[in-house]
């Protein structure tokens, strides 16, 4: 039962961490950036739900629309007023700038939040549980979490694959010259994009913030997650993602029931593992 | 291509030897500190600029190495007996050994993913170090006496001798990149940071060239980790795998001071410490206007300031060659193949494709 117990709880962190990952993979995919930011967007977003939560007293399923909408802005301002300029023929250089940005984010939280942990509440929902098997108890908030990630994924998997605007994705990342003698507005296209990265960026981070503590410094962490859970399920493989995140969520809960300090490291591990027997991922998307 | 040749670095580096190796019978204790910390931050940028720089491989995890040559220095010593200097020799051997392994890990990923897997198992060694039995765990331990004493009895001695040390080390890892950068690997370095195809094509093979920069700097790092050890004092894990000091201080020197030049590294740490100096205070806000800065010389100028005098020298050297009419050239940059605006560079950089060396790099 225990052994069961841990399974479940590890499945269901890892459609959060699949969350964290969903933004990193698509702006990889679609303009070829790493961004070494992701996890303080996380983090910057999580305030973002802090701020209007407990200073403004609007309660969170209330405020999510307008801080999902504000996440779009954020995420068109940054492509426009930043990316925009990054000259990204040598991969060095967005690389570097996108850890400029991390830093200075984590700096900017911390002045404004300084460094303790905190964390948002969703009353009773957040301890509501249900028991699915005769003594095994699921909390209906890591269900949500899961049934979002889930639903998210589909979502997306449907704009890429079936909508005018995901052709334009999959043209501008398959050859961005060839989009643009085409006709198509690349630029516009990456806008976009980074607008709907900002997105899933919004949706983790309020889910996360309701989940557990966060603060300035947590972005990295988060960051790392994602990227393993993206390396593990193959590149460009959005339901590999989600095996990956899953993957590490048991791994981090079998850890944790050793010891609690063993927890990031068991994730470490069988991530590095499985990058030695799997380089190319569990679902890779080109063969070979 | 003109091959530059490697007298002018090599006096330059006689010339810095000459000046700072007699500095301690002229200057008083805290200078001699002051200038050791600035040794060791020149060397790790140093080798960081080795790999990215000039190799085009990104690490955001070679703090690992030099907590890792800490740990081995306080192993070698504390658990084996062996005499401090043997033990801070032996960190050389560990380092290389170590940096074996993770480059063959690493090296499965391409340069974006290569820095975040170097930052992941940067964080496995740091959690491992805590794990290791007899050194402290989390919270870490002192070196004992005996050892710290081995580099001079008495603290203005030690001093000294420190100082000594990782001046000989620095200037010995500045003779390493000039000699590699100016031998037949160097040449072969530089053709692959331009156009890694053409340069497979002419039988340079990336990855042995770029394991071999790994492994070198992976050795170097571990003996600097120890040599900081020395004058911490002690070893734990926050502190001696710090991503902070050892990662991000050190990439905004690079970025900043001018990646893919020798002279880079030089001048960002300068200024990092003089920075350091007055504006440490501020905390956050200094790590803001860090990373503000070292943005602004990605997008400006990726050469960085070491860039500048060849700039402003292309610009002179182009308003004397009479320019197009203004508005003109504009509108002939104004959108690139793509399509993309403002991403076109304002000075046409020799890029691989157009077969010109990248910048001297000097």
């Amino acid at each position: 039962m225990e052994l069961l117990n841990t399974l479940v709880q590890g499945v269901l962190l890892g459609g959060l961490f699949a969350l964290y990952a969903l933004g990193l993979s698509l702006l990889f995919g679609v303009m070829r950036i790493v961004n070494i930011a992701h996890g303080d967007l996380i983090v910057a977003f999580a305030y973002a739900g802090l701020m209007v939560t407990e200073f403004l007293g609007i309660p969170l399923p209330a405020a999510a629309p307008a801080i999902l909408l504000l996440a779009a802005g954020a995420g068109w301002l940054l492509q426009r007023g930043l990316f925009e300029f990054v000259p990204r023929r040598d991969p060095l250089i967005p690389l570097l700038v996108a850890f400029g940005v991390s830093i200075i984010l984590q700096n900017l939280m911390l002045m404004g939040f300084g460094a303790d942990p905190q964390k948002l509440s969703l009353g009773a929902l957040e301890q509501a549980s249900v028991e699915i098997l005769p003594e095994l108890h699921v909390g209906v908030f890591s269900l949500v979490v899961f049934a979002l990630a889930v639903a998210l994924i589909g979502g997306l998997q449907l704009m890429i694959y079936r909508t005018a605007f995901g052709r334009a994705l999959r043209a501008v990342s398959d050859s961005e010259e060839n989009a643009a003698m085409l006709g198509l507005d690349t630029r516009a296209v990456f806008r976009k994009a980074f607008a709907i990265v900002m997105v899933t960026v919004a949706i983790a981070a309020l889910l996360m913030a309701v989940r557990g503590n966060f603060d300035p410094a947590s972005g990295p962490t988060r960051l790392l997650t994602a990227f393993e859970a993206i390396v593990i399920g193959g590149l460009g493989s959005m339901w590999g993602t989600l095996a990956g995140g899953i993957i590490l969520g048991v791994a981090q809960m079998a850890g944790a029931q050793i010891d609690a300090s063993w927890q990031v490291l068991a994730g470490h591990l069988v991530f590095l593992v499985l990058l030695v027997l799997r380089p190319r991922g569990l679902f890779p998307k080109h063969g070979g | 291509m003109k091959m530059p040749s490697p007298a002018l670095p090599l006096a330059c580096l006689a010339l810095a030897v000459a000046v700072m190796a007699p500095l301690p019978f002229f200057v008083g204790n805290g200078t001699m500190r002051y200038l050791t910390d600035l040794f060791i931050i020149i060397a790790v940028a140093q080798l960081w600029n080795l790999l990215a720089g000039f190799g085009g491989v990104v690490s955001i995890g070679q703090h690992a190495f030099i907590g890792a040559g800490a740990y081995a220095f306080y192993g070698f010593t504390a658990h084996l007996g062996l005499h401090p200097f043997a033990a801070m020799a032996l960190t050389v051997p560990f380092g290389a050994l170590l940096s074996l392994p993770v480059f063959a890990i690493l090296s499965r990923m391409r340069v974006a993913y290569f820095a975040i897997g170097s930052w992941v198992l940067a964080e496995v060694m740091m959690l491992a170090a805590g794990k290791l039995p007899g050194f402290g765990g989390g919270s870490g331990i002192s070196l004992r006496p005996e050892i710290v004493r081995a580099f001079g009895a008495r603290t203005p001695e030690r001093i000294e001798n420190i100082y000594w040390l990782s001046f000989a080390i620095l200037s010995l890892v500045v003779l390493f990149i000039i000699l590699v950068m100016h031998s037949r690997r160097g040449y072969a370095l530089r053709a692959m940071r331009d156009n890694e195809n053409a340069a497979m094509a002419l039988g340079v093979n990336p990855v042995a060239v770029k394991a071999m920069l790994f492994v070198a700097s992976g050795a170097m790092l571990s003996l600097l980790g120890a040599l900081n050890t020395l004058q911490k004092l002690r070893i734990n894990p926050s502190g001696s795998f710090s991503l902070t000091d050892w990662t991000v201080f050190i990439i905004f020197i690079v970025v900043i001071g001018g990646m893919g030049r020798i002279i880079g590294p030089v001048i960002g740490a300068v200024l990092f410490v003089l920075l350091r100096e007055n504006l440490s205070d501020l905390g956050p806000v200094y790590m803001i206007v860090l990373g503000a800065a070292a943005i602004g010389m990605m997008l400006w100028e990726p050469g960085g300031i070491a860039a500048l005098p060849q700039r402003w020298k292309d610009r002179r050297a182009a308003r004397r060659t009479a320019p197009a009419p203004r508005l003109w050239r504009r509108a002939l940059h104004f959108r690139d193949g793509a399509g993309r605006c403002g991403s076109a560079p304002r000075r046409a950089r020799p890029t691989a494709r157009s077969g010109a060396p990248r910048p001297g790099r000097w």
